[in-house]
């Protein structure tokens, strides 16, 4: 395994980043160019359509999984209080939305949003809009996509840090005079940190490299840093510059979720 | 105690709306695939099993089903092997880099799906294997190699070694003690490992779309491409029987082998 | 610091009746250990005080003030959790300090307040570690400091001694009993394990199927039961069925299935059916026949326990009656070395004998 990695996942990527530090032969400026090495880069950097998909991805991102959060973490919570069958229906739910098909949970979202679709028809129907709205190909319904595909990815892992505390940290507090909210915020919030850990980061990393979603939500004006690398290679057949902006994605990433692991490791005493 | 029921109140109210949310556009995709307007609308206002039939008109859907079933399951089928073995490195022995070398085997999870088709598609290009069925196999198993590891691993830990001490003092040899008591007890991280492997491989656009060319195509590219050029309910009959299948496959697997708990661990 | 009276409590869960009228009173200051075998409903009792169950009927009163349907958290209840714990994000002092803070206590009097808590039980010097670094007794301390800290009405300790090992429990229970005393806190303890309760407490209270069997010092609970129930469940006895013969004006003799005769101190009407209970240790073993005392069994030896002070012997008289008796050991000579199969008197002494009615 480690043989076969090395040769098509190593290697690859090493190739990449080697194919990135140099110039695209297509384009006679460049082959003349004296430019540096790091040529590309500055090519990206210097490019306002790239760097406003970056900083679009990084913004969408957050508010993504700041919202799958806030809606999966009262989640977890609930499945520890219900009963063995209702849990483990709630687990499968959760389950089969993680195994369907993410082409085919996005187009769930381009029905729900859809000029003719529920949103549309209720709101009509209250009198909230006065005629359909066009509710998709924009970030709002990136959003709603992204939160709705990680939800999975957050549940299963707080849920598996939640299990794990045992319940006396729940009573102990309440016998030294906590109510239910400060018990939840000053014990069992920080216990469950590995999970939220988890469940963020992996989020994160999958809101920051999403592809499908915004090519089918979202419009050319939304593009997320992704589709403008593919855009790169597929479209123009620039490989080096795509390698580029690839690399700027993974090393932003990776650099974001290494801060923040410091950070919750230093505030919370707790390994992550 | 009041105090406390409000606060069980709130979680749960919010635990649910969040539930609904997640199964919101299931529901709303299963109703409308019954819709009998050529217009994706809803509530319907009539019905018809039109869109299911005509599923088959889907460029191709047939056959990119069939490649894609393939695909997913010579994938997940070689990378479980794999990991097998590897999980047992890992799980068994003390050796340096041992942390290092399990972060490196589950990175691809972390890495951007693109990045990977990206990396991949320019590496084919060089060995003249671009747009066949190896780099597509070859693709797909980087992409999902990382979640048996994790699985059989998770199985591992739980699993009690003295065991397989038992059996060996009971006189069976080593590979009897593997077919008969280390197999068995990995069963459940083997099948769902694979289980994740093949839906992910299944499931896959960002590598695939790199990857194909001409003749060969996957399900998700057809079904991605219908949906982009068309507006009517197909699609969402597609969706309920994709929806459908699957759940039948997990609610199944799961009976047989409590995968899910398995997941989420104890 | 409080009195602590339950009456009548009970609680139910769907037709399973797990207390059936407790009825409990525990004087201020004073160290009461609930003693009963698992699933006798004793946690449920603790927990039940501690305000996490609430009791289907009854009531539960701190100083005649009642608590039922009072939050857990504003009951001001010291609770030391069998499995401690500690939260495992926090120092140790920040663990003392978390009821103090609820509690909005000044910062000033809050540390010295943690300080003393943590003088108290002797790890003044550890106030900066977490609680994975420390051992279990320390842990257990640690829990017991910050339950204290708050000065609670009542302190509960939930099987405090079962998770440390044999030696560490040895000196805990020593250093709780004078944790007890010097804090002066009405303290429970919830224990399965008979010697714990016996040691630790100013009474015990025995408790079997939801209910409080009997309440007593440990002294009388183990000398002079009020039940068999009682007498088994607190170390070794041996029970026989008799029937009383003949009364006499010291005692009663007790015909043991037609065999045997027993000697005991309380006068007995005759004809009246009754179990008698004897402390193994109560018998006295040995070789010779002891000719013309009374109460005296010749039995043959069938098993030999050896316990270290003192040896256990399991003997079966000709007529089939079993009994169980033990003997001291005393220097290292050759006498005491009992074999199987030999032959051994055992005498009791008539009030060594206990009298249960039937």
């Amino acid at each position: 395994m480690l043989v076969f990695l090395l040769a098509f996942y190593v290697i690859p990527f090493a190739e990449m980043l080697r194919v990135s530090f140099g110039f695209w032969v297509n384009d006679p400026e460049e082959v003349k160019a004296t430019g540096t090495w790091l040529y590309q880069y500055e090519k990206a950097f210097e490019s306002a359509r790239t760097m406003r998909a970056l900083w679009r991805t990084f913004e969408l991102s957050f508010i993504s999984v700041l919202i799958t959060f806030l809606l999966c973490y009262p989640v977890a919570v609930m499945m520890l209080w219900l009963g063995p069958r209702i849990r483990s229906a709630v687990l499968m739910v959760v389950f089969i939305s993680l195994a369907a098909s993410l082409i085919v949970r996005n187009y769930g979202w381009l029905v729900v949003l859809a000029d003719q679709g529920p949103i549309n028809n209720l709101f009509v129907g209250l009198g909230i809009f006065e005629r359909s709205q066009r509710l998709v190909y924009n970030e709002g319904a990136i959003i709603v996509a992204l939160v709705h595909y990680c939800m999975p990815f957050m549940i299963l892992p707080i849920y598996g840090a939640l299990i794990r505390i045992p319940p006396s940290q729940w009573e102990a507090p309440r016998t030294l005079g906590a109510n239910s909210w400060t018990t939840l915020r000053t014990v069992i919030l920080p216990l469950s940190a590995p999970g939220i850990f988890g469940g963020t980061t992996l989020c994160f990393a999958i809101c920051a490299s999403a592809f499908v979603t915004p090519l089918m939500l979202g419009s050319p004006s939304t593009a997320m840093i992704s589709q403008v690398a593919a855009e790169q290679l597929l479209v123009q057949l620039n490989f080096p510059l795509g390698s580029a902006i690839i690399f700027i994605l993974t090393a932003f990433t990776f650099a974001l979720v290494f801060v923040y692991a410091v950070l919750v490791r230093r505030m919370l005493r707790v390994d992550v | 105690m009041s105090e406390e029921r409000d606060f069980r109140l709130v979680v749960n109210v919010l635990g649910w709306a969040a539930m609904a949310f997640l199964v919101f556009p299931v529901i709303v995709t299963l109703l409308v695939s019954f819709n009998g307007s050529f217009f994706i609308e809803f509530p319907p206002s009539s019905y018809s099993l039109e869109w299911y039939r005509n599923i088959a008109n889907i460029n191709k859907i047939g056959e990119a089903t069939l490649i894609s079933l393939l695909i997913a399951t010579i994938a997940a089928t070689l990378v479980t092997v794999m990991a097998l073995g590897t999980a047992m490195a890992i799980v068994r022995y003390d050796f340096a880099g041992k942390a290092a070398l399990t972060s490196f085997l589950l990175s691809p999870v972390a890495v951007p799906i693109v990045a990977i088709g990206i990396a991949l598609v320019q590496f084919f290009i060089r060995l003249d294997i671009a747009f066949t069925w190896y780099s597509l196999v070859i693709g797909h198993m980087v992409l999902v190699a990382a979640y048996p590891v994790r699985t059989i691993v998770a199985s591992m830990t739980l699993y009690n070694p003295n065991i397989e001490e038992a059996a060996s003092s009971l006189g069976a040899n080593r590979w009897v003690v593997f077919w008969t008591v280390t197999l068995p007890q990995l069963k459940p991280g083997i099948i769902s490992g694979f289980l994740f492997a093949f839906l992910i491989s299944f499931d896959n656009y960002p590598i695939s779309i790199f990857l194909v060319r001409g003749g060969l195509t996957t399900m998700p590219i057809e079904l991605f491409n219908y949906i982009s050029q068309n507006f009517d309910p197909t699609p969402a009959a597609f969706s309920t029987l994709y929806i459908l299948i699957i759940s039948l496959v997990i609610m199944f697997v799961e009976k047989r082998y409590q995968v899910i708990s398995l997941s989420v661990g104890r | 610091m409080a009195r602590l009276d339950l009456s009548d409590l009970c609680f139910s869960v769907g037709a399973l009746d797990i207390l059936r009228s407790v009825n409990l009173t525990v004087e201020e200051g004073t160290c009461l250990a609930l003693l009963g075998p698992s699933g006798c409903g004793k946690t449920t009792t603790l927990r039940c005080i501690a305000g996490f169950v609430q009791p289907t009927s009854g009531s539960i009163s701190f100083n005649g003030q009642p608590v039922v349907g009072v939050p857990a958290h504003k009951r001001n209840v010291g609770l030391v959790f069998q499995d401690y714990a500690l939260f495992p994000h926090m120092t140790v002092a920040e663990n003392v300090a978390y009821g103090l803070k609820r509690r909005s206590v000044p910062a000033a009097e809050c540390k010295q307040r943690v300080a003393e808590a943590l003088e108290l039980v002797q790890l003044d010097t550890l106030a900066d570690r977490l609680p994975r670094q420390m051992s279990g007794g320390q842990q257990q301390r640690v829990s017991l400091a910050r339950a204290l800290v708050i000065r609670p009405n009542v302190l509960l300790l939930d099987e405090p001694l079962g998770a440390l090992d044999r030696k560490l429990r040895d000196q805990m229970q020593v250093e709780l009993k004078r944790i007890q005393r010097d804090s002066g806190i009405t303290t429970i303890i919830v224990t399965h394990d008979q010697e714990e309760a016996l040691s630790l407490s100013d009474r015990v209270a025995v408790m079997f199927d939801g209910q409080i069997q009997e309440v007593g010092t440990p002294t009388t609970l183990y000398r002079e039961p009020g039940s068999r129930a009682v007498m088994e469940f607190l170390g070794a006895s041996n029970i026989l069925d008799g029937t009383a013969v003949s009364a006499e004006q010291d005692g009663s003799h007790i015909k043991i299935r037609d065999s045997h005769t027993l000697k005991v101190s309380d006068a007995l009407e005759s004809g009246r059916d009754v179990q008698l209970g004897i402390r193994p240790e109560q018998f006295l073993v040995e070789t010779e026949s002891p000719v013309g005392r009374e109460n005296s069994i010749a039995a043959t030896i069938s098993e030999v326990v050896y316990k270290g002070p003192h040896v256990e012997l399991y003997v079966e008289t000709e007529q089939g009656l079993r009994l169980l008796a033990q003997r001291r050991i005393r220097g290292i000579a050759a006498q005491d070395t009992f074999v199987i199969g030999q032959s051994v008197f055992l005498t009791v002494e008539p009030d060594a004998i206990l009298v249960f009615g039937r």
